[in-house]
């Protein structure tokens, strides 16, 4: 919200406190200056008199006048089109500083004629354009003609001379939206005094002649009071600068007034031109489906659950939010009705977003700034306004509809208390001090304190509302810093979060960059790398923008988008890993995954020759994940994807696997396709993801100890041909069968293919390595294996040994 | 006729092994004078041939010679390969300013390297780590939040609503009432529960419909904002700098009573043209406070007992702080160029 700094200077005894310190201390008691908006600039300045006005001898656009600053004249040059002799004007004096324009005045010579000054335009001088017309922006401002010549404060003259004040309101102080109990606040906050008071007196006199009623609950409130006499004419000077340096539109004195009062309460208010009206009973109905023609000169249609205030059952406002056109004031308006009520804060909120309009009086009724139980002060100070400036002749008494269950407010609460949920050792007397300086009516008995709230202070309903006012008042600076001592018997990592600090400390090390994405993609997106997702997408029902209207399921997207987005950069080697959280219809819990893609290279060293990423790069970087887990590799198993997903396009169907542990499908890695490498316009790239709670979730054997044998281990090497289908893994498998326990381990030294190879075989090449933990092993029992081993191969797999 | 033989044989070998340029053709000469089938094996066959009185003196004389003719072999010998080793490791000397072989650790995003670095802060505190689902109740989002339907605190955070009780969370503060809940035994709780939310806000320089959050919760008897603001201290001098202060000022949050918001220390001395704390000093960088009654008593702790504080940290704007990015969106498009910075904050 915004305030004037004069303004508020005339309210509260500010005399000892810089614009800085208000700012200060407010901030620090939970009233946050957002900014602070000066409304001119300029020093000096004075008025002056065009007593002559010459074309520029040199220039044809120029004038050369002479101004009279009362004590002497000046001859000025002057560049603006409105340049005339006998106008009223700023006068800017060498030495004067403009900082809106950035200009320092000083005598010069203008194209040859000596010039002692500058006649101002307001934006020179700083005024916000939006307040300006084009006629003022264009030239010099012309001054009313009664201006005083001499005056060394123009912008003081022209009102110019303030600064409005933004403040950040917390949604629980929307009270303060009442200029009055803003002022209120600041002078709590600063410890001083407030040195004026509106005037709410009001001589009422005789019986309302119209009637008030209510046929909903959303409306517990309602008064009308009967105005007669009165006269259209402009507000006084001064309620219109204020109600403009407070951005509102200046109408004429009845509609300035209501507004003012609203203002300056917070209590929005309604008036009609009495003749206008159909009847004298005005009901508050909320089953109302009509078309309204508002005072904005906009149709709203009215449904059920809009407030209305209806006369002779025709809706004459739509309640809380804004008037009908045909009951508005006019300049020909002689009596009005004027209308003070509370209104329900939701219903009216509701209704607004419906009407996409917000007036200053539903945002009073929703945000709950208006004093529930002083409304009819509001029409008070409205009616003693209206007598004033409008010269209403009488005033009736309000007719009032008043169902409200108005409770005084009490809080009880002892220092004690204060004090143990602070930490502080405030007295008593600290206390009172801090509740005077609120305005809180309290009672002191037996060191507690019965405190009285007042009815503006929605926000204060229990003992901690009061903690938090005593803290914010005296100031946090006498809060003392302490040590939380409360012991838990189980803190730290859990085991999840244990196991992803190995696995990002792995990948790290590897060389894999930990990236975050966004969760939310588009539907084209989802559809497309979908297809290994069995559960359903969660939409979102009315998403930012259609590009992130899904939730991801998993983050085959957002991670080929990272390296998209880095190598159209020029980066070409990118690795990268993601852990996130991801989400579907049947699992709202969500389930972690772990996303690893590389494209390009790894670990490039550029004047090396380096092998380009394929399945094996990334199949190992897994296999060593599975192996920091402990995982043997009789736990899992790789299969080739294109088994299980036969029309996808995401991986290469013949270079991806599965992988599956204990049976479960756990992950699926692979070289992404070409047509998804091209439809992302990135290079080759490996891709891993799988389902990190599922992983996490296995169990994993208990490191036991086991005894390396004493004696020498023997080698024997095989080359077998093989027809190219079989994997080389059931060729290990079979190996491993007969070769039994001595048998300890089996690797493949070399695949090949081509020249002395029949097309559709393969030559495989295996190094056997054998151990007895008991003996050495002789070369009998080695033959012995080798052979066994041999013909199982023949046997299952129609191997031949390659000679 | 020997003797003068054999001192002819040691010149001429003399002669050769110095006129010989590599350890090669050495072992050519080695090879014609010493092998089986060479000159000096040719001398001791003739030897058979010789009187047995002059046998010693002569197979004496041959060894002599033979032993003359290896030792000037062995020691140009190893004259020459010296020198060949010599002029092979010169030719075999590489450029030792390229670089090596490319074993470089990669970074960690640099949100999660603050959000490890704020847990391990707090784990040493006794405190346990607490993660929560993205999308979230409203009833744990809002209302144990002591946020009703139509609050105005919920104007506040623009919702992604999925269904009227579904949403993405747009707080990690929802942990609190999670956390307490799961605690049947209602005994204290010490916990820091970091995570992603989501608020209907336009992606700019400032804003992200994407962020994260940590949410720190201590429940227990007499717990004081005295204690919320001894351990706000810490914190911001262990993220910070030692030499850095805090400052709370009164706020508001529906789930906390008091409510504070917390600037750091500048650390521009008072520059009133600092751009990060725009001349005031203070750097905003949470809002605290001291938990709600309603919040205790809705998961079921006696708020006449107990009490508590917490704190949410907005990771993105520490991150943004700490490292100096002026830019959110920058945390979230994944430039490896920006990402590879942060290597040694492991």
């Amino acid at each position: 919200m915004i305030v004037s700094y004069k303004l508020l200077k005339e309210y509260v005894d500010l005399k000892n406190y810089s614009l800085e310190d208000i700012c200060s201390a407010l901030t620090l008691a939970g009233f946050e200056i957002e900014g602070l908006h000066p409304l001119s600039s300029g020093n000096n300045l004075v008025i002056g008199e065009v007593i002559e006005c010459e074309k520029h001898p040199n220039s044809d656009h120029l004038h050369v006048t002479k101004t009279s600053i009362g004590k002497e004249t000046l001859q000025i040059v002057c560049g603006a089109p409105n340049c005339r002799k006998g106008l009223k004007v700023i006068v800017a004096l060498p030495g004067a500083n403009l900082p809106a324009k950035g200009i320092v005045i000083s005598k010069s010579e203008i194209r040859g004629v000596e010039s002692n000054g500058m006649l101002c335009s307001l934006l020179e001088l700083g005024v916000d354009e939006d307040k300006l017309t084009d006629y003022q922006k264009a030239g010099i401002e012309e001054l009313p003609l009664d201006a005083p010549v001499g005056n060394d404060n123009p912008l003081g003259y022209l009102n110019l001379d303030d600064t409005i004040i933004d403040i950040s309101i917390t949604p629980n102080r929307a009270d303060v939206f009442g200029l009055h109990h803003l002022f209120k606040e600041v002078a709590a906050i600063l410890n001083t005094k407030i040195i004026k008071e509106d005037d709410f007196s009001i001589n009422r006199q005789g019986e309302c002649k119209f009637n008030a009623s209510s046929n909903t609950s959303a409306c517990d409130y309602f008064s009308i009071t009967y105005i007669e006499n009165i006269k259209v004419m402009p507000s006084p000077k001064w309620m219109q600068d204020i109600l403009l340096k407070h951005d509102i539109k200046c109408i004429n004195n009845i509609v300035d007034i209501g507004n003012y009062v609203t203002l300056m309460t917070g209590q929005p208010l309604h008036m009609y031109d009495a003749d206008k009206l159909q009847s004298t009973s005005f009901v508050v109905k909320d089953d109302k489906n009509v078309k309204v023609l508002a005072l904005d000169n906009k149709e709203y249609q009215l449904e059920n659950n809009d407030l209305a205030v209806t006369n002779n059952d025709e809706v004459v406002c739509i309640a809380g939010v804004i008037g009908n056109a045909s009951t508005m004031i006019s300049d020909s308006t002689k009596n009005i009705a004027l209308e003070a009520a509370l209104f329900d804060g939701n219903r009216i909120m509701n209704s607004c977003k419906k009407y996409g309009i917000l007036t200053v009086a539903a945002t009073n009724y929703s945000k709950n700034a208006v004093d529930r139980y002083n409304t009819i002060k509001a029409s008070d100070l409205a009616c003693n306004l209206l007598v004033k400036y409008a010269d209403a002749k009488k005033v009736s008494k309000a007719n009032e509809y008043d169902k409200r269950n108005l409770t005084i407010k009490h809080v009880s609460i002892t220092t004690e208390f204060i004090n143990n949920r602070l930490g502080t050792n405030y007295t008593n007397n600290d206390i009172e001090n801090v509740l005077k300086r609120l305005s809180f009516d309290y009672n002191l008995e037996n060191n507690n304190f019965d405190i009285i709230i007042p009815t503006y202070r929605n926000d204060i309903e229990i003992k901690e509302d009061i903690v938090e006012e005593v803290v914010r008042l005296i100031g946090f600076d006498s809060v003392p810093y302490s040590t939380c001592l409360i012991n838990t018997s189980k803190y730290g990592l859990n085991d999840i979060q244990k196991a992803r600090k190995i696995i990002n400390d792995y990948l790290l090390d590897l060389g894999i960059t930990n990236t975050l994405s966004y969760t939310l993609i588009n539907k084209e997106q989802a559809q497309y790398y979908g297809v290994f997702e069995k559960d359903n997408y969660i939409i979102l029902p009315h998403p930012l923008t259609v590009e992130k209207e899904y939730l991801r399921q998993n983050l085959i997207c957002s991670m080929l988008n990272t390296i998209s987005y880095n190598q159209a950069r020029g980066l070409k080697d990118v690795a990268i890993y993601e852990l996130s959280q991801v989400y579907s219809n049947e699992n709202l819990n969500g389930k972690e995954k772990l996303a690893i893609a590389i494209s390009n290279n790894l670990n490039k060293t550029s004047w090396l020759e380096n092998k380009n990423v394929d399945f094996y790069l990334i199949k190992g970087i897994v296999e060593g994940l599975l192996n920091l887990f402990g995982l043997d590799n009789n736990r899992y198993r790789f299969e080739l994807l294109s088994d299980y997903y036969p029309k996808q396009l995401i991986f290469h169907p013949g270079k991806s696997a599965i992988l599956k542990i204990n049976g479960q499908i756990i992950g699926y890695l692979g070289e992404i396709h070409p047509t998804t490498l091209k439809k992302e316009s990135i290079d080759k790239t490996v891709y891993f993801e799988m389902d990190l709670s599922a992983f996490l979730s296995l169990k994993t054997s208990k490191i036991k100890y086991n005894p390396v044998s004493k004696f020498p281990s023997v080698s024997r090497d095989i080359a077998l041909i093989v027809k190219d289908e079989i994997p080389v893994s059931d060729i290990i498998k079979t190996m491993k069968k007969a070769g039994g326990s001595l048998l300890t381990n089996v690797d493949v030294f070399d695949v090949y293919k081509g020249e002395h190879v029949q097309n559709g075989y393969k030559s495989v090449a295996l190094s056997m390595t054998f151990t007895d933990p008991n003996k050495t092993l002789v070369e009998a029992t080695i033959n012995e294996l080798f052979n066994k081993i041999y013909a199982q191969c023949q046997k299952d797999l129609n191997a031949i040994i390659r000679s | 006729m020997l003797k003068e033989k054999l001192e002819t044989l040691k010149q001429e070998v003399q002669q050769k092994v110095d006129k010989v340029t590599s350890s090669l053709e050495l072992s050519d000469i080695r090879n014609e004078y010493l092998s089986k089938k060479g000159v000096m094996s040719s001398f001791m066959m003739e030897l058979k041939n010789v009187a047995n009185d002059q046998k010693p003196i002569m197979g004496q004389m041959i060894n002599e010679t033979k032993n003359f003719i290896s030792n000037l072999i062995d020691s140009r010998m190893k004259e020459l390969q010296d020198i060949e080793l010599e002029n092979k490791l010169k030719e075999e000397k590489i450029d030792i300013t390229l670089s090596g072989y490319n074993f470089k650790s990669a970074s960690k995003h640099p949100m999660n390297i603050v959000v490890d670095d704020i847990i391990n802060i707090f784990v040493p505190l006794g405190y346990s780590v607490v993660e929560g689902p993205e999308v979230e109740t409203d009833k744990y989002n809002f209302e144990y939040l002591n946020i009703p339907k139509n609050h105005p605190a919920r104007a506040m955070q623009d919702t992604f609503y999925i269904t009227e009780n579904l949403l993405l969370r747009t707080q990690t503060s929802g942990l609190q009432a999670r956390a307490m809940q799961a605690n049947t035994l209602k005994t204290p709780l010490k916990i820091i529960c970091p995570g992603k939310v989501y608020r209907r806000d336009d992606d700019d320089a400032t804003h992200s419909h994407q962020f994260m959050q940590i949410e720190t919760l201590v429940v227990g008897e007499h717990v004081t904002l005295a204690d919320l603001k001894g351990t706000l201290d810490l914190v911001a001098k262990k993220m910070f700098g030692e030499k850095r202060e805090i400052r709370l000022r009164s706020s508001y949050f529906p789930f906390t009573e008091p409510s504070v918001e917390v600037d750091v220390s500048c650390s521009c001395n008072n520059n009133k043209t600092c751009p990060v704390c725009k001349g005031t000093g203070w750097i905003e960088i949470l809002g605290a406070g001291m938990v709600h009654p309603n919040v205790l008593k809705m998961s079921g702790y006696d708020p006449n007992i107990y009490s508590g504080f917490a704190i949410g940290f907005g990771v993105d704007r520490i991150t943004m702080l700490k490292y100096g990015f002026d830019d959110i969106r920058n945390l979230y498009n994944n430039d490896l160029r920006v990402i590879s910075q942060f290597v040694k904050e492991r």
